[in-house]
């Protein structure tokens, strides 16, 4: 096998696989980039079993074949280089001569035989999404998504297509992200999945404003087609907690505010949570938010927002952290807060189908 | 609330105080997490176990235990912790149906099934030098449980690993998950448990025909699970080849969910639709599990088909378990449901009598009786008092006098025996509370005071006592329609009004742990 291709052509496509690249050591092979030449294109794959991604960029090249490298090494290599004239060699045993200019390598590769196959979609439903639709999707709510690996099926974001809508749901039990979208698609693949975090992510870099992105169901395995680019991961299997239990009912106050006011002032209070209740203190009154916070050992800080409020003054303590992320993944001037009272839980939510539930922290004493 | 008032976590805790504990927290919870939060994630849990090594809660379903569990397991700590001390950390339980894929996981996986081939016969008599052997080893553990023809003692005891065979049956009960501790022979036999021990036994000499399942039921502490155990040695003990399990109902579902998860189903149906006998302990745990019941009813066909022997207890009879599935009700009622009766005083009194000897304890008869007369309905509460009793014997220098003892058992009488109220004490209580004297409440006067006074008694006639409608009606002279429309607009109330539910909360702890304070009087007369 051998191929010439353009420094920042490969480049680009390098990193658009690496970050999937394995970090266990127990499967060499899983650190290794699967490289395909193959008429016009060379196809660039990784995968660590459970994501596993292929993308493929325009190459030169004289003789086709394949083989697998170090993922991150040939990058740091590729980077490196002087020239942008790139020329690579592989010969029958793996091994990889790269020529450019000056300069000249070699690099140990493994077969590629070794390397797992990517799953496969026969009998999958298969439809299609607007890759702007779901790249703001999944903005909205993938921040909300649990860490918490004993709650295993909270680790990814909830898909729900039913009834004509996209549900998106992501939660860790403290607040709760949603998007609700109208989408058309065969009812009969009304469906419900939990995609992994590592897959969103991956997800959320591979997805552009424009195109459409196909997405392929089977019933453990779900698979992205987009802009020359395939992601298949393994769904969370179990099932999503019934989240619309935690969406509160109607709310008694819902004030307006410019969102990019709130984010900053948020900041600002937060410097100065304390790092044992980690709150800040929301206090509606009289055309006024107050965000206040304060440690004992430190000191205190206050911001006064004006506003339109005339209900009764509604005291509610919210993680700093929870109250910022929404703000800072929404691009909406203004974001609405409704409320019930001190101790519900306060929604966040916008004029498109979004929505924040943040569960109030209680301040004892 | 004073701390020593708490129940102890590490002592066997009555359902029913359970329930008082649970019913209380509640209130306070909802005070602190307001009652929009309670309404909407405490309504249907419940506190279902509490021991030194956890605390159970139920949920319905996966979300309660995610909201519950991040947002206000704090909360719930902290008011538990005023009526438990010494309690573990909490669980919850996920008790309602699961999503509809559960089910439908559930249903594929019965689909698959892969039936085994039948089992042997039960050789129906063990070699007779078994039962020899191990009499003639038997010593303080006493751990045969076999009819005795010939009398241990006329042979010198031998040491154990001469005996084989007793070994063999040690090691056979313990991988069935036999308790040495709970055989026929020392299980006290009262009139009022004497058919469900006839029964046991007649399954043990006629497996799979007889009672074919049983299904003895009982309030807690009354010997069920000391049943299960003596009907699981006493086969092992005539039919050393038969396969024994004993596990209780809780042990089977989460043992079910371990092997979905797993994806080792057959493995599981395989382990417990080979046995012979299978015994099962406080079944009404499946009620409202439908993909437990599910599981549980083609466990129960396939044992059945093959004539093998279930034995079950509950803590109620089939058809009162809460959501169980009718075809498990009547398959259930198949065979023989018995039911253990609280023991009578005599009962008790030989109960007493018998753990003294068995434990080595040195209390006096008196004590016994004392005993046998204060506490009625559970016998692991009687077996605990005991021990109390005996600790205070032993350290009070000049011998004990029962009047202190009053003191020592009160907390295992009040909530766990709230039967020994009776509506004149609810009466006198309740009138002091609000001013009045007790006889103003029966009486026919009807100003808003005292009407409440006299609903508020009514309730707890009706909660804490085992008096009937009638009965309580008679109490207030009134009849038993009046009863109930009293208590209905009593609760009208509590709805509305915080004072009256405050009013009423503050009664009812004062009538569930006043045991001590109540009886002054007649402790007094003892004297």
């Amino acid at each position: 096998m051998k191929f010439q291709i353009d420094k920042s052509d490969f480049l680009e496509g390098l990193q658009q696989v690496q970050h999937v690249v394995s970090t266990r050591t127990t499967l060499p092979i899983l650190s290794n980039v699967l490289i395909e030449a193959e008429g016009d294109y060379l196809k660039l794959s990784t995968t660590d079993l459970d994501v596993g991604i292929s993308g493929r960029v325009k190459a030169n090249i004289e003789k086709e074949g394949a083989t697998t490298l170090p993922a991150r090494r040939l990058f740091s290599i590729i980077k490196e280089l002087p020239s942008t004239d790139i020329s690579i060699e592989i010969d029958s045993d793996d091994v990889a001569t790269v020529r450019s200019g000056p300069s000249f390598f070699k690099i140990l590769g493994l077969n590629k035989e070794e390397f797992p196959p990517l799953a496969s979609f026969e009998e999958a439903r298969e439809f299609g999404i607007d890759q702007k639709l779901l790249k703001d999707a999944l903005k909205k709510t993938a921040y909300a998504i649990s860490t918490d690996e004993t709650r295993y099926v909270l680790n990814g974001i909830n898909c729900l297509l039913k009834e004509g809508s996209l549900t998106l749901v992501a939660t860790d039990g403290r607040r709760l992200a949603m998007v609700e979208q109208d989408l058309e698609f065969p009812s009969d693949d009304e469906t419900g999945v939990i995609i992994p975090t590592k897959a969103v992510n991956e997800l959320q870099r591979l997805l552009q404003d424009e195109g459409e992105v196909r997405v392929r169901l089977s019933s453990s395995q779900v698979g992205f087609e987009l802009n020359e680019s395939v992601l298949v991961s393994k769904l969370i299997e179990g099932n999503y907690p019934n989240f619309r239990q935690v969406i509160p009912g109607d709310a008694n106050h819902r004030v307006t505010i410019e969102r990019e006011v709130l984010l900053n002032a948020t900041k600002r209070v937060a410097l100065l949570a304390s790092e044992k209740s980690n709150s800040v203190k929301l206090t509606f009154e009289n055309d006024t938010l107050k965000i206040s916070a304060n440690s004992p050992e430190i000191g205190e800080a206050e911001e006064t927002l004006h506003i339109k409020y005339d209900g009764p003054t509604i005291t509610i303590a919210f993680n700093p952290e929870f109250l910022m992320a929404p703000l800072r993944a929404l691009d909406q001037d203004e974001v609405f807060i409704d409320l019930i009272d001190d101790m519900s839980p306060g929604v966040i939510k916008i004029d498109e189908p979004f929505l924040y539930v943040i569960m109030p922290m209680r301040v004892t004493g | 609330m004073h701390p020593d008032a708490r129940f102890d976590a590490k002592a066997p805790i009555e359902e029913k105080a359970l329930t008082l504990i649970w019913r209380q927290s509640c209130n306070e919870l909802k005070e602190s997490i307001g009652d929009m939060a309670f309404d909407r994630w405490f309504v249907p849990l419940s506190l279902v176990r509490v021991t030194g090594e956890e605390v159970i809660i139920s949920v319905p379903n996966s979300i309660y235990s995610l909201w519950v569990e991040t947002n206000y397991k704090a909360d719930l700590n902290r008011v538990l912790g005023t009526y438990l001390k010494n309690f573990g950390p909490m669980k919850f339980e996920v008790t309602g149906q699961g999503g509809e894929e559960d089910v439908a996981a559930v249903k594929n996986a019965v689909g698959e099934t892969v039936w085994e081939q039948p089992i042997e016969e039960i050789p129906t008599h063990a070699p007779a030098d078994l039962k020899a052997e191990i009499d003639k080893s038997k010593r303080k553990q006493k751990k045969n449980a076999a009819d005795k023809p010939v009398r241990p003692d006329d042979k010198s005891p031998q040491r154990r690993h001469e005996c084989p065979d007793l070994e063999r049956l040690r090691r056979l009960g313990a991988s069935a998950g036999l308790n040495e501790a709970h055989l026929f022979e020392n299980f006290v036999v009262s009139g009022t448990s004497r058919i469900a021990v006839a029964a046991s036994e007649a399954v043990t000499t006629e497996p799979g025909k007889t009672y074919q399942p049983l299904f003895i039921h009982s309030g807690s502490g009354l010997g069920k699970t000391h049943l299960l155990h003596a009907i699981g040695w006493r086969t092992l003990l005539l039919r050393p080849k038969s396969k024994v399990v004993f596990l209780s109902a809780e042990t089977f579902a989460n043992e079910y969910v371990t092997a979905l998860q797993a994806n080792a189903l057959t493995k599981f149906r395989n382990k417990y639709r080979k046995v012979d006998l299978l015994l099962i302990d406080d079944v009404q745990f499946l009620g409202n599990k439908g993909g437990m019941q599910e599981e549980f009813f083609h466990t129960f066909n396939s044992l059945n088909d093959s004539h093998k022997q279930i034995v079950m207890t509950s803590d109620m009879p089939p058809h009162e378990i809460r959501k169980l599935e009718s075809r498990l009700v009547t398959r259930f009622q198949w065979g023989l449901t018995s039911e253990i009766a609280p023991p009578d005083e005599a009962a008790r009194v030989a109960i007493l009598r018998r753990k003294r000897d068995e434990w080595e304890l040195k209390v006096s008869n008196e004590v016994i009786d004392f005993i046998a007369s204060r506490i009625h309905h559970n016998v692991r509460l009687l077996e605990g008092a005991l021990i109390r009793c005996s600790m205070v014997e032993k350290v009070s220098e000049n011998g004990i006098q029962i009047s202190e003892l009053e003191n020592v058992i009160a907390d295992l009488q009040t909530v766990t025996d709230c039967p020994r109220l009776n509506p004149e004490e609810i009466q006198e209580v309740v009138a002091e509370e609000y001013g009045l004297a007790a006889r103003e409440l029966h009486g026919r006067r009807r100003t808003a005071r005292i009407a409440e006074a006299r609903h508020v008694a009514m309730l707890f006639s009706r909660e804490l006592t085992d008096y009937s409608l009638v009965e309580i009606g008679e109490a207030f002279c009134r009849d038993h329609g009046t009863v109930i429309h009293g208590i209905n607009s009593l609760r009208g109330k509590m709805e509305k009004s915080t004072s009256i539910r405050g009013t009423v909360e503050k009664l009812r702890r004062t009538l569930t742990r006043g045991g001590s304070e109540r009886s002054g009087g007649s402790e007094a007369l003892l004297r």
